[in-house]
């Protein structure tokens, strides 16, 4: 599938590449331009004497470049890309030059090598295993105190009260997630920062009730890490997993893959702390599940390549260990799909509710939670809202800042939403309307 | 249970010191769910945890408000999905010259409505920067207005009110919206207008009166007269001087005649013989009460003499098609006249002021010529009088024939001289002419890469490269991007001059893509 110039701008690992990748996407610039059925080439005069070859693998896609920059990918392959998409008519169809060939047959062979990478010795597993379960307990202790700080922490704020705390300003926060930084225990110190600044920041008139939830759900946390043990297996990688500890992709790979083509229904990145993490939702076709796929990108670098949103492919999921799995790790799809039947069968806000309680009755550490929901009409502007079809309010998340483009979007009629739902609030992530997804992260500019 | 939750908030709001065992009470099921043996404090926590997930686990939802008005169907085109994908381009500041401008003309000459994700955007932007909002109102469509009654800050983009409401709007809206009520009553019934505001006219704040006046430049008619007459003895300086102004621009006023009058006795042509004829200007002695209530001594004119400023602004106020009947020759044989003239400088002053201030609005035929000749007399000009006409005023005049109906635009470029490129003053003027908006017609675009061609075959290197640096992208941006792309496919450039002319390159070629975006492929 040749992606649109939106989609090849997504792929770009900075607005600098963005910019300089669609200045160089005009004729002028390349020479020898051609195209075969999986790859696209050219050559880039750049301030060199001999030109940069330029080549992407239309598959993934994949880029490859002869210019020394470091970015990925660079400027020329995402000018050839953008070149490719405004004008195909400037590249020739044929067999690919040798530059080219070698490449693709190189990237053939290194992918069918690690198909065949054989089985490490049963020693080797068991010394990597005896290794990484020393670091493991080492880690846990830590968390174990930590938490143990957390929660000495918050009986404390329990038997002070939270407002009096509000006058200690953020920096009361910062301390304690300081500490549970040094704890190793990262996501907590995320959250409770967070829950800081909602507290002074957000404006909102419910903040402490807000904060208040959110502090007693780490503190249920912190509850079921100390008895970890008599959780479900399921569960407790859940806990685990919430409190920092990442699971090892070998082990992701060994759990059952779920066949299925795989609709991309959202896609978006956010800024956490020094990385840049991209959320990209999916469901698959004929088993209806729900799948989120998580990359991290820091600095410069761009991000693992991912189909974008609006497309579908067949492909295996592996889902990462939990009681209610959502996060999911793809290998790399054969070939992607324009998105033509839409996102599928959307639901009632009653049927997802009876979901989402199934869902927290098994994980109730759950926060997001996948909702596709038909027949939506945004509610004015003064407190926006969305109206369900039997006439009933669905708040939408104080996070959310496009309730205009909605609006914009539905002139009154109702749209099929695709979001987050955490149990009070829906945070929208893409809209089908009139035969089109419209991913909010990419398609609405605020 | 809603009362256990607030009684758990308001527990942890104040803290359990001061509370004391306040939580014996809890209702079931939460009372035996919760382990009597611990603290209070992790009893607080637990209890408010297990609430969080009561409520979301089964949430009630509200009724929502009455459902709004669905938008009216629209009635302009879609915009074509190749333009609509340059747009997010260009929002997202990818391109490097700003196109925005020219996007939104061609989506407008297209008879096509912005595509509603971008509505918010658009809206926005010209919120901020009021000189999108003509370019953005006409491709609103339905969407865009429906759209817009729902953000106050977004009123601008909402049909005009009706008479009655246009009323009231002027007798209780707020500052901002009486000057759009003034303004729009202006367009539509001047004579209304000009009632409405004499009605008005004591109870104003005296800030106010002098801008609210400063509309009647929309649809000045001779019935206005009497009423600016009598705003020239305002005790308002500012009133006065927008009366002034207003007066001085209307066609056959009683000031503009006043004025000429004083002038009259001033001037006369002398035709020495041997000599060329020159224009004889006595300086006034003095100025009377009627003069300065008329706006003479008003401006302050840098590098003349007070008097000489008195003739120039007595000039300004006359209409310049005067001097040409009165002399029996054109504006450029006027200037001829002034140029030897031991006053030049007034002389191509108070014109300059007299034609750039009625050069707004559709001006008369005597007015066109003026301008005309103005410009070509600049370029031909020694640079000392060149420098009495303001640089600014150039711009408002060529601004004036950017549809180039009068040809001026190639008689400009035909005009200059073949060293151009070395002469600062002629790349201002280009840069001038290209600033005043894209959309040169494919005539003078040619005619301008003809000349570009020749001068870059007379100099390689071109000298004051960074001057051309600085004039090729706004040239780039302004000329008919059709006809250049034609034009740049035959043409050869030494790589000396490359660098400056890439991003011509570019940037023509970018718009000539932008354009063609908005024709759907066959």
């Amino acid at each position: 599938m040749i992606l649109d110039a939106n989609q090849i701008l997504a792929l770009a690992p900075d607005p600098a590449s963005a910019k300089a990748g669609s200045q160089l996407a005009v004729q002028r610039n390349w020479s020898n331009l051609g195209r075969s059925e999986l790859a696209l080439w050219g050559e880039c005069q750049g301030s060199g004497k001999t030109p940069y070859r330029t080549q992407i693998d239309l598959g993934e896609p994949a880029f490859k470049c002869s210019c020394p920059s470091r970015k990925f990918p660079c400027k020329h392959g995402l000018g050839l890309y953008l070149l490719l998409a405004a004008n195909p008519a400037l590249f020739n169809s044929g067999d690919a030059p040798d530059w080219v060939g070698d490449w693709l047959q190189s990237r053939q062979s290194r992918q069918e090598k690690k198909a065949a990478k054989p089985e490490p010795s049963e020693q080797d597993v068991e010394a990597a295993a005896a290794q990484s379960r020393k670091r493991e307990e080492k880690r846990e202790q830590k968390v174990d105190a930590g938490v143990r700080e957390l929660q000495t922490w918050l009986h404390d704020l329990a038997r002070e009260g939270l407002a009096p705390v509000r006058s200690r300003g953020q920096a009361f926060w910062d301390a304690i997630a300081a500490r549970m930084v040094d704890a190793q225990a990262a996501p907590l110190a995320r959250r409770l920062r967070s829950a800081g600044s909602m507290l002074y920041q957000s404006g909102l008139p419910d903040a402490e009730e807000r904060v208040a939830f959110e502090l007693a759900s780490i503190y249920l946390l912190v509850t079921a890490w100390q008895g970890i043990e008599n959780l479900p297996p399921a569960l407790q990688a859940d806990v685990r997993s919430l409190l920092g500890f990442t699971v090892n992709q070998d082990e992701v790979l060994r759990q059952p893959g779920v066949a299925d083509r795989w609709r991309i229904l959202s896609q978006a990145v956010s800024d956490e702390e020094r990385l840049r993490m991209r959320a990209t939702w999916l469901r698959g076709v004929a088993t209806g599940r729900w799948a989120l796929v998580l990359h991290y990108a820091a600095g410069t670098q761009g991000f693992e390549p991912m189909p974008v949103a609006g497309t579908e492919f067949d492909g295996v999921l592996h889902f990462y260990p939990g009681a209610w799995p959502l996060r999911a790790m793809p290998a790399p799809p054969a070939e992607v799909l324009p998105m033509l039947h839409g996102p599928g069968d959307a639901a009632g806000i009653d049927a997802l509710l009876d979901q989402y309680a199934d869902a927290l009755a098994v994980q109730p550490f759950l926060d997001r939670y996948p909702a596709l929901l038909a027949d939506l009409v945004p509610d004015g502007a003064e407190r926006p809202g969305l109206r369900d079809p039997q006439g009933r309010r669905i708040e939408l998340h104080p996070s959310f800042r496009h309730a205009f483009h909605l609006l914009a979007l539905s002139g009154g009629a109702p749209l099929t939403i695709f979001g987050e739902w955490d149990g009070r609030a829906l945070l929208p992530l893409s809209v089908w309307h009139e035969g089109r997804l419209y991913n909010i992260d990419t398609d609405f500019i605020a | 249970m809603s009362q256990d939750a607030r009684q758990l908030h308001q527990l942890l709001r104040i803290g359990s010191a001061r509370a004391g065992n306040a939580l014996a009470g809890l209702a079931e099921p939460l009372a035996t769910l919760l382990p009597a043996d611990s603290a209070i404090d992790a009893r607080l926590w637990q209890g408010l945890g297990a609430l969080d997930l009561w409520q979301r686990s089964g949430l009630l939802l509200a009724p929502a408000a009455a459902p709004m008005d669905a938008a009216p169907q629209e009635h302009l085109a879609a915009c074509p999905a190749r333009a609509e994908a340059w747009l997010s381009l260009l929002l997202r500041g990818v391109h490097p010259s700003n196109l925005l401008e020219e996007w939104l003309l061609r989506l407008r000459r297209h008879g096509a409505c912005l595509p509603p994700r971008f509505l918010p955007k658009l809206l926005e932007t010209a919120t901020r920067q009021p000189g999108f909002r003509p370019l953005v109102e006409p491709v609103l469509g339905e969407r865009g207005r429906w759209l817009a009654r729902l953000q106050p800050a977004w009123s601008w983009a909402l049909p005009q009110p009706d008479t009655a409401g246009r009323t009231q709007l002027w007798e209780t809206g707020t500052p901002e919206q009486r000057h759009a009520a003034l303004q729009a009553w202006r367009t539509e019934d001047p004579a209304a207008a000009r009632q409405a505001l004499m009605d008005a006219w004591k109870t104003e704040a005296p800030e106010q009166r002098a801008a609210l006046l400063a509309w009647f430049a929309v649809g000045l008619g001779p019935e206005d007269e009497a009423f600016l007459e009598s705003a020239l003895d305002d005790r308002r300086k500012e009133v006065r001087a927008e009366a002034q102004r207003l007066l001085a621009r209307l066609p056959g006023s009683s000031l503009s005649r006043r004025m000429l009058a004083r002038l009259l006795p001033l001037l006369r042509v002398e035709r020495p013989l041997p000599g060329a004829p020159r224009l004889v200007l006595d300086l006034p002695a003095q100025l009377d009460k009627a003069a300065l209530r008329d706006g003479v001594g008003a401006m302050s004119h840098p590098g003349l003499g007070e008097k000489a400023g008195w003739v120039v602004d007595m000039l300004a106020a006359v209409d310049p098609a005067t001097w040409p009947e009165r002399f029996g020759c054109t504006p450029r044989a006027c200037l001829a006249l002034a140029e030897n003239s031991e006053f030049a400088a007034v002389f191509v002053r108070g014109w300059t002021l007299a034609a750039s201030h009625r050069a707004a609005h559709d001006p008369a035929p005597g007015v066109r010529d003026w301008i005309r000749d103005l410009a070509l007399w600049w370029i031909d000009a020694a640079p000392p009088l060149r420098d009495t006409m303001p640089k600014r005023l150039l711009g408002d005049f060529v601004a004036t024939f950017r549809d180039g109906r009068e040809g001026i635009f190639t008689a400009l470029l035909d005009a200059l001289p073949n060293a151009w490129p070395t002469d600062a003053s002629m790349l201002g003027l280009l840069q001038t002419l290209a600033n005043h908006g894209s959309g040169w017609a494919p005539g003078p675009s040619a005619r301008l890469l003809q000349r570009l061609d020749t001068a870059l075959r007379q100099f390689s290197p071109l000298p004051h490269p960074w001057h051309v640096e600085q004039l090729l992208p706004s040239l780039a941006r302004a000329i008919d991007p059709a006809t250049a792309s034609a034009f740049i496919e035959h043409w050869r450039i030494d790589d000396d001059s490359r660098a400056e002319f890439n991003t011509f390159f570019d940037i023509v070629r970018i718009r000539h893509e932008m354009i063609l975006s908005f024709q759907e492929p066959a």
